[in-house]
């Protein structure tokens, strides 16, 4: 049995075998707007980020989940409990137990006859209403991934709970020879996902955008400062062919009229 | 030296630059519009005495005028939508009178019978009674609205239809009418059966035409009249169609005995005891005697019988008149000889539509046979060469004797060369299904299946049926087969019925009744070894049943790795997926579940034919942005009220396999109607703003990044991965009625959106409009990538309105099919008309144009060919003569 503390870590790749579990408190569209900032487009990173912020703020309250797990059609098992302070503060304390020799057996051989590791999620919250969430991995990914697993809360425009998926970390594929004993613990990482704000047509920047191109054309600025071969190439191409192809077909026609 | 070319009159200069005109001609053949208005509630014959319409109102809400002779709508018009609409009372007199509308608004309309002008339009004062308790009447130009107050009298009032000025109000007191009992109206006459509290069924009549002072409701228990009374407290009662008052009572459970009791100006007195097996009757005035018309329709005959209602004899010669009778839910007749004209008013509620490629001719069939003998020996195959080639050999002598083709071909439903010719499988509300020919827009077959009911979704209200198709036409000889999923009329259980979607005929198992609630449904994406694809159905307690049984082996071998999803109203999504027990027994295991506390509107999936011809999207610096193609994807529209926005709209991207949430929208202040399209790595929906008044268009697309995780194929369970999500919203200056993507064959042409307009317009936008990616400025790396700069507001061109001047009101849905042709999409857009076309998103690009020019293209290639014959003679004689010099 072990509990402990995460930190806040922003790099996904830090969840290892290291004791620190990682939170990705990302609320998913930062990565989009790390890949969106490069194809230019500032505006929309500017609104996402605002939204996820609002969205933090109306939330308190503690937040218990009990993990129940099924090899297969076997009935469910205790698991473990995740606890979380507040979803704002961002403080999750996981408490797992570890796979006892049967049951590690029987992952064993789920994996190899292709079966699925059942979750069970209860969500408890402050005022101890319980919502019961289930979500299931391939028990092969899970025995690959040596059993790191990610467990995944989206959260409603409110920060309900409206889901608990389990993954693992990506795999290329089933059936490598795995050590028995490094089956043992699980080393879970926990994963919150906000739900974004929509998109509204963006009005206000087209018009300031229109404004200013309507100013710069009053203010004569749309001068080009382009070089002169630049502006002119199209026209300076096919007088510099023409000149070319008459200077090669004049000594020629000149020649052939000279055998005749 | 003057110009004489330029003499181009000087008025051209006004004449060619007026309106561009659209003439609907013969270039335009593809396109095909039928108009229907609905299922009928109220009808009229014109009230002149030659005049050869009828005038109806239907469920639809619309109001119409037929041609008596041929049935073609003479004028029609489609009223508001939804229960503002809703016709209550239709009139013929000088105009065609209607009153419609909910209890807020009730508004009466006047038509011109002849062109169905609105001649003039007014509000019915506000009441505080059930709009549907109160009965209209008209006579002359006096609207008479009645209303009956339980426990207390009766209210009349009169208006004078044109001007909507009231004429008189009146109440007649009628303690004993309850709140259980039943009033109609026939001509003047208010007919009331209650039943009062010591168990009496009283029966009372009112003439709403008597003055105050003479207005006096007749009473009496119904046993005084009908004898041993056998009606319960149940007995409805309703009106008989025509000019004399009558009224037929019947028992509303248990046997079906009917009563007709006619309103004679002595006092009601007792027609008929039992009415005959019947499906309709009628009232006339024939001769000044009133006649009761009764016909009873039976295989293809209807036998009308009449009666003399003032002495109850019977009248054996009708002579020259001709009647309406309401035959049946779904179609019109009017005839008494014989049938003059069918309307399928059916096709107005298309709940579950497929288009199907037409088989091969008998020829080709003969070919490809040929080719699936592979086992037979080389005298086997030599056999087989022979005999089709006779078979060519024969058809090819038929077609120059100008001998007709054997009967499978008669009927052209052979597929053509570049298969735009297709048959569309609809299967309507009413239980009807059709086989529809694309081109001509005929009628192929129809057939309709006995207590069918389309389910219900409860939160939309929309109704639909499931239709597969199991076998296409490419396996010959096995024939195509279609399944279609229902549900039981009475029992609401599931019901199937499999057929050819050629000829309509059911095939062995045809209509199967299923003992058990349908509540998931999928087709197998493996066929068995007849090319038939079977179809899992979940149960509402869970067990998963295959139909056909000879696919059960197939159903097992892919059990593994199937998934099936069910979605409740309350935003409880579960996923399940199949297993085999050790027995050998399928069986579903809960595999995730999630709950998003909010109704559902609508889930939408992918087209399952689509296919995504390009992984990716090449960027101005050359490099590839990956989509993020998940096949199991499907997005999930909540609608919730809030607090402090007023209305929630939420999007949720599940992927059904794993259940996990892979992207979720929230719009604040924002409510549907959503309509919403989900294809390949995007997904484009409608909403309302309700902040600032207007629909907006989000368009969602998803990228797994500038590496492809998974290049062979896509896993949702082993490698799951958080696409990057671009989105953009534009407004879209009308309302929509439907959204579809095109669709092609290898999905090389890029995708349009279909979205039709309450206009009546179907529009076509092209998606590079609707592209997240379209920045504020256009950088040139942008400009190379083929990005138009962002505009908030998405332009309607008018010439991108696919059904030019063809109006269609009530749009339900579009369906989309691919054809033969890659540049090609069959297009079917279904509601109250029904219209058919094709679009070409990238332009016909794999066809020569209409006007290609082959005689100038031979005479150029001929020439050239000549010349370069000609050319190599003297030149050959040219170096001859050379070589000697």
């Amino acid at each position: 049995m072990s509990t402990r503390r995460i930190q806040n870590v922003d790099d996904e790749s830090a969840c290892g075998d290291t004791d620190i579990i990682s939170i990705n408190y990302e609320p998913t569209d930062t990565s989009a707007n790390k890949k969106s900032s490069k194809e230019n487009r500032p505006q929309q990173g500017v609104t996402t980020k605002q939204s996820a912020y609002q969205l933090e703020t109306d939330h308190g309250g503690l937040l218990t989940i009990s993990l129940r797990h099924a090899l297969g059609q076997e009935p469910f098992l205790d698991r473990g409990r995740i606890t979380i302070q507040s979803i704002n503060s961002q403080s999750v304390a996981l408490q797992q137990s570890a796979l006892s020799n049967a049951d590690r057996d029987k992952l064993k051989a789920l994996s190899e006859e292709d079966g699925l590791y059942r979750l069970e999620a209860v969500v408890r919250t402050h005022d101890s209403k319980e919502t019961l969430f289930l979500t299931f991995i391939k028990a092969c990914a899970l025995v690959e991934s040596l059993m790191s697993d990610v467990v995944t809360l989206s959260l409603s425009q409110d920060n309900n709970i409206i889901a608990v998926s389990l993954s693992t970390q990506p795999i290329s594929g089933c059936g490598s020879l795995v050590d028995q004993h490094q089956l043992k613990t699980f080393n879970t990482t926990v994963v919150f996902r906000h739900m974004e704000t929509g998109p509204v047509p963006d009005t206000a920047t087209y018009v300031q955008k229109l404004e200013r191109e309507r100013e710069a054309r009053e203010r004569g600025d749309t001068k080009d400062n382009r070089s002169f071969l630049a502006k002119y190439w199209m026209y300076i191409v096919p007088v510099l062919i023409f000149v070319l192809l008459s200077g090669a077909a004049n000594p020629e026609g000149a020649a052939g009229g000279g055998a005749r | 030296m003057t110009f004489q070319g330029f003499s181009r009159p000087p008025e051209c200069r006004y004449h060619c630059g007026t309106l561009y005109r659209f003439y609907w001609n013969e270039s335009l053949w593809h396109i095909r519009k039928r108009s229907y208005i609905g299922k009928l509630k109220f009808s009229n014959f014109d009230a002149a005495p030659n005049g050869k319409r009828v005038f109806l109102a239907t469920e639809e809400n619309v109001v119409a005028a037929l041609n008596l002779k041929s049935g073609d709508i003479l004028w029609r018009h489609v009223l508001e939508k939804g229960s503002e609409g809703v016709i209550r009372f239709l009139s013929v007199d000088t105009d065609v009178v209607t009153v419609s509308g909910n209890k807020d608004t009730l508004l009466v309309r006047g038509w011109d019978p002849s062109g169905g002008i609105l001649q003039w339009e007014w509000p019915l004062p506000k009441t505080d009674h059930r709009v549907e308790d109160t009965h209209w009447y008209m006579s002359g130009s006096k609207l008479y609205q009645v209303t009956p107050v339980a426990l207390s009298h009766v209210e009349v009032t009169a208006y004078n239809v044109g001007t909507g000025g009231k004429i008189s109000a009146h109440s007649v007191p009628a303690k004993w009418i309850a709140d259980t009992s039943k009033c109609i109206l026939t001509t003047s006459y208010l007919a009331c059966v209650s039943t009062t509290l010591d168990g009496k069924t009283l029966f009372g009549v009112l003439d709403v035409m008597d003055s105050e002072e003479e207005a006096q409701f007749w009473s009496k228990p119904l046993s005084e009249f009908i004898g041993k009374t056998p009606l319960g407290p149940t007995v409805s009662v309703e009106p008989v169609p025509g000019p004399v008052p009558a009224v037929i009572m019947r028992e509303a459970a248990g046997n079906n005995a009917r009563y007709l009791v006619y309103l004679s100006p002595k006092g009601p007195q007792l027609f008929l005891k039992v009415l005959s097996d019947y499906t309709s009757v009628v009232t006339v005035v024939l001769e000044g005697q009133h006649v009761l018309l009764q016909a009873s329709h039976s295989a293809d005959v209807v036998e009308i019988t009449a009666h003399v209602l003032e002495t109850g004899e019977t009248i054996s010669e009708l002579v020259g008149s001709t009647h309406a009778f309401p035959l049946g839910p779904s179609s019109l007749t009017a005839a008494v000889c014989k049938l003059v004209w069918v309307r399928e008013e059916a096709l107005s509620s298309i709940v579950a539509v497929e288009m199907l490629e037409l088989p091969v001719s008998d020829t080709d069939a003969a070919i490809e046979q040929e080719f699936d003998h592979k086992e037979t020996g080389i005298l086997g195959m030599f056999i087989h060469r022979i005999s089709s080639q006779i078979i060519q050999l024969r058809s090819s002598l038929m077609t120059l004797l100008g001998d007709r083709m054997s009967e499978g071909q008669s009927s052209g439903l052979v597929r053509d060369e570049f298969g735009l010719h297709k048959i569309i499988v609809a299967a309507t509300a009413s239980g009807k299904l059709f086989g529809i020919d694309n081109l001509s827009g005929e009628i192929l077959w129809q057939r309709r299946l006995e207590d069918a009911a389309p389910f219900l979704d409860q939160t939309t209200d929309r109704k639909h049926m499931v239709l597969y198709i199991q076998r296409t036409t490419r396996h010959f000889p096995h024939p195509a087969q279609c399944l279609l999923l229902f549900q039981d009329k009475n029992t609401g259980k599931g019901s199937l019925f499999v057929f050819n979607p050629f000829t309509g005929q059911p095939t062995n198992e045809g209509l199967v009744k299923l003992g058990f609630r349908i509540k998931q449904s999928s087709l197998l994406h493996q066929p068995n070894k007849e090319f038939l694809r079977g179809v899992l159905l979940l149960d509402d307690s869970n067990n998963i049943h295959v139909f056909p049984e000879s696919t059960r082996e197939e159903a097992h071998n892919i059990a593994a790795s199937t998934f099936l999803f069910t979605g409740e109203n309350n935003g409880t999504l579960t996923g399940y997926a199949l297993m085999l027990s050790p027995s050998e027994h399928l069986l579903v295991t809960e595999v995730w579940k999630l709950h998003i506390d909010q109704p559902t509107i609508e889930v939408v999936g992918k087209n399952p034919m689509e296919r995504v011809h390009s992984q990716g999207r090449v960027l101005g610096d050359r490099s590839v942005l990956y989509k993020y193609v998940n096949p199991n994807l499907v997005a999930v529209v909540t609608q919730a009220p809030d607090p402090l926005h007023k209305y929630l709209l939420s999007i949720f991207l599940v992927d059904v396999v794993s259940g996990a949430v892979v992207f979720s929208v929230v719009h604040k202040r924002a409510k549907g109607p959503v309509h919403l399209v989900h294809s390949e790595n995007w997904l484009v929906y409608s909403l309302f703003n309700d902040k600032f008044r207007r629909t907006e268009v989000v368009a969602l697309e998803l990228y797994e990044g500038k590496t492809q995780s998974n290049t062979t194929a896509f896993s949702s369970v082993l490698s799951p991965i958080q696409p990057i999500v671009d989105r953009q919203a534009f407004i879209l200056p009308a309302t929509v009625e439907a959204m579809k993507e095109t669709i092609t064959e290898k999905g090389i042409t890029s995708k349009h959106i279909l979205v039709a307009l309450s206009t009546g317009g179907v529009v076509e936008l092209p998606w590079v409009f609707l592209d997240p990616r379209r920045p504020f400025t256009l950088t040139p790396e942008m400009r190379e990538e083929g990005v138009i700069p962002y505009m908030p507001e998405l332009p309607i061109p008018s010439e991108s309105i696919i059904n030019y001047n063809q109006t269609l009101m009530r749009i339900q849905g579009i369906h989309t099919s691919p054809s033969g042709l890659e540049s090609t999409s069959l297009v079917l857009v279904y509601g109250l008309d029904i219209f058919y076309t094709r679009v070409a998103p990238s332009k016909t690009f794999d066809v020569l144009k209409e006007d290609f020019d082959y005689f100038l293209i031979t005479v150029v290639l001929t020439a050239l060919l000549l010349a370069s014959y000609v050319t190599k003679k003297l030149s050959s004689k040219k170096a001859l003569k050379q070589a000697w010099k």
